[in-house]
């Protein structure tokens, strides 16, 4: 709390030392949900400006300041997203057509640091097939390691809507991972 | 065997937060049934393959917290001036607002024409009627001959914000209230937050969500907001002041609360606390002094009565703050607060008034007398209940119904406005570095009937954008010219000024291609 105080106060030491506590994981969420390295360098920066601007709005009975970071990183990252919504279609119908993507954006593709595990890159490829809300609901609730009141904060739906997410996204996942023993098993993932 | 739990239920039996009645019927049917079994057990698995993958990723993804930082901290520095010299300015204004709310607006007796009816229960089909009915609002009182010089409409935007979210919320209260400068009266309209409208460039939503989509696009919300509500009800809203709801508690409390006379008992066990769960909402029928914190959840709760019912409390809540703002024993306590009153407010408090604008619309609510302000609610009367094909459950407003409440309430009475009925003078002012553009733009445009007055040169000559401005509401003017230049709605500027040497102006900008003649 005293870094806190500290940091709403202007200190620039505080606020350095704050930053390089939990810049970090933050970066690597923002990494996860946004794919680019750039791109999650600017929506940490991006949380760590509103986040020193607001301190006066954290409430530790509420939830770690971890927590609260990634609650705002969240959003940071969907209007980082927004914004970009256009790069990433020209980049889709890219792939699509079969040509190469240009290297400068083939660079730090997460796909590159999954070539040992067959396994790993297979979870991953299904992830990405997972409608966006509920990937984003995954990758807070087992990467992010929110609490579901604070997923359901950072995606700005319900508890019950985020919980909803992230069985689906499990559901669909183990389906996706292995189709044939799920029909063995005799039921409808879909239900 | 018993049927088959859901997804969700197993997830819930594991994480230990399925209802406890539910429990033992599930643990039965996992104990003998070995599909449910791996299913469960395969989620599980799942989730932890998903952690390692996760954790796998994001550790390999490259970060400097130095390099970081380096970029990070100029940005603070940045922040904090622009912040400092913001304060002044929102410390200024947020005063005025004070004043005007306390001492203006609240000063209004509101008289209650119609109480609001409690819309009809019966389904309503999908299909939105179009007849034009009859005798929907009673007739305006008699009014003073002389016509609206012009009134000034500002858009009250509650915003129904916890504590601890961040980002622009739902603007769940909307109040819109207009004031005729030459006649001294004043209309206060409560919309239904679920109203399901076209939100210009954005398709159609609830109406509670346009300010924060502005916010999220980039654009101010408070903008599209008076953009989308006034395409919807076909009012010109001048100005949106956006307040979150803990400003309404600090401003009661200054009064030293509201006396309410509560026409029946409220219970309402899911009123939501600030913590996603829930504070049981209780209040008995009859008269009860209310601070700021219960009139709050008063006018909250959703979930005795209906929105409608909601609008109305709300009403309710503003006619009781007007009346013990009247009484001369509150006046030393409540100055003695007004210092902490503005600390409290600057940031629960946003709007898009100038300081000339805010001194304008204190000066208009203080002349209107009392019984001079009437108020109406866009109830079941004017929307029908409708189901999206997502699901949602919206209002859908019967826009004949509400055209009618729209030009009665406001008294625009008259036929939809022409360009010709208009009689707007039209100039075209130069805004690019072409010479003669805005002489070649005048002539053409006056060869289509526009009535012209000398071309001239703008303030500046770099307009990436070409503007209409509205000097003096001449909409069909300027919607037709908007449609011939095609120039966007965010371009569209109202900016009242009876000086100007014309009604409406047009400022050319780069992206300016002239209509042909």
């Amino acid at each position: 709390m005293d870094l806190i105080q500290r940091c709403a106060t202007g200190d620039q030491a505080a606020a350095h030392h704050l930053h390089d506590e939990y810049s970090p994981p933050l970066f690597r969420l923002a990494y996860l949900l946004l794919q680019n390295v750039q791109d999650a360098e600017e929506a940490t920066q991006d949380a760590f400006v509103y986040a020193f601007n607001h301190l006066g709005q954290f409430d530790p009975a509420r939830g770690s300041l971890g927590g609260w970071l990634k609650v705002i990183l969240v959003s940071r990252c969907r209007d980082l997203q927004r914004r970009r919504r256009w790069r990433w279609l020209s980049l889709q119908a890219l792939l699509e057509g079969g040509q190469d993507v240009p290297d400068e954006q083939a660079a730090h593709q997460p796909e590159q640091w999954l070539d040992q595990s067959a396994a790993q890159r297979a979870v991953w490829e299904a992830l990405q097939r997972l409608p966006g809300k509920s990937r984003e609901a995954l990758i807070l609730r087992y990467y992010g390691e929110l609490p579901f009141n604070q997923v359901a904060q950072a995606l700005d739906c319900s508890v019950n809507t985020a919980k909803s997410r992230v069985v689906y996204g499990l559901a669909r996942l183990a389906e996706l991972l292995d189709a044939e023993t799920v029909m063995a098993l005799g039921y409808e993932v879909s239900q | 065997m018993s049927a088959h739990p859901t997804d969700l239920e197993l997830f819930n039996l594991a994480e230990g937060n399925l209802a406890a009645a539910r429990v033992p019927e599930v643990q039965e049917h996992l104990r003998v049934c070995t599909a449910c079994q791996s299913r469960r057990s395969r989620h599980l698995q799942v989730s932890y393959q998903l952690s390692d993958t996760l954790m796998h990723i994001a550790n390999a993804a490259p970060f400097s917290p130095a390099k970081s930082w380096a970029q990070l901290a100029p940005r603070l520095q940045n922040a904090r001036r622009t912040e400092r010299a913001a304060s002044l300015l929102r410390l200024a204004a947020t005063a005025l607002v004070v004043v005007l709310v306390v001492a203006g607006l609240l000063k209004l007796t509101v008289l209650r024409e119609q109480p609001a009816t409690v819309p009809d229960a019966t389904p309503v089909p999908v299909i939105v009627p179009t007849a034009i009915p009859t005798a929907v609002v009673a007739p305006v009182a008699p009014t003073p001959t002389q016509a609206p010089v012009g009134r000034i409409t500002v858009l009250i935007a509650g915003m129904d914000r916890r504590p601890s979210e961040t980002g622009p919320g739902l603007t769940d209260s909307l109040l819109l209230l207009s004031l005729d400068r030459a006649r001294h009266t004043g209309v206060m309209l409560s919309i239904p937050r679920d109203l399901w409208i076209e939100i210009p460039g954005h398709g159609v939503g609830r109406i509670n969500s346009v300010y924060a989509l502005g916010e999220q696009n980039g654009q101010a919300g408070a903008a599209l907001l008076k953009q989308t509500v006034g395409a919807a009800l076909g009012v010109r809203v001048d100005h949106v002041v956006r307040l979150e709801f803990n400003a309404v508690v600090t401003l009661i409390d200054a009064i030293g609360g509201v006396d309410i006379d509560v026409p029946s008992e409220i219970n309402d066990p899911l009123y939501p606390d600030s913590a996603y769960g829930y504070a049981p909402l209780y209040i008995p029928a009859g008269r009860l002094h209310m601070d700021g914190t219960l009139a709050l959840k008063y006018m909250r709760t959703r979930h005795s009565g209906n929105d409608f019912a909601r609008a109305a409390r709300q009403q309710q809540v503003l006619t009781a703050a007007r009346y013990k703002i009247t009484q001369p024993n509150i006046w030393p306590g409540f100055i003695k607060s007004v210092p902490n009153l503005i600390a409290q407010l600057q940031t629960a408090i946003v709007t898009d008034f100038s300081l000339s604008d805010l001194l304008d619309l204190a000066q208009q609510a203080r002349d209107v007398p009392d019984g001079g302000l009437r108020t109406a609610v866009l109830d079941g009367r004017y929307v029908v209940d409708y189901v999206t094909p997502e699901g949602a459950q919206v209002l859908l407003p019967l826009k004949d119904r509400v055209s009618t409440i729209v030009n009665d309430v406001f008294e625009t009475g008259q036929a939809p406005a022409t360009p010709e009925a208009e009689m707007a003078r039209v100039r075209v002012l130069n805004g690019t570095a072409q010479t003669g553009l805005a002489a070649r733009t005048t002539d053409v445009l006056s060869k289509r009937g526009f009535s012209m007055v000398g071309a001239g040169n703008a303030d500046r000559f770099n307009y990436a954008q070409t503007q209409l401005v509205d000097h003096a509401g001449r909409p069909a003017t300027v919607k037709a010219l908007a449609d011939l230049l095609k120039v966007g709605p965010g371009n569209v500027v109202y900016r009242p000024d009876p000086a100007a040497p014309a009604e409406v102006e047009i400022i050319l900008g780069a992206d300016f291609t002239a209509p042909a003649p």
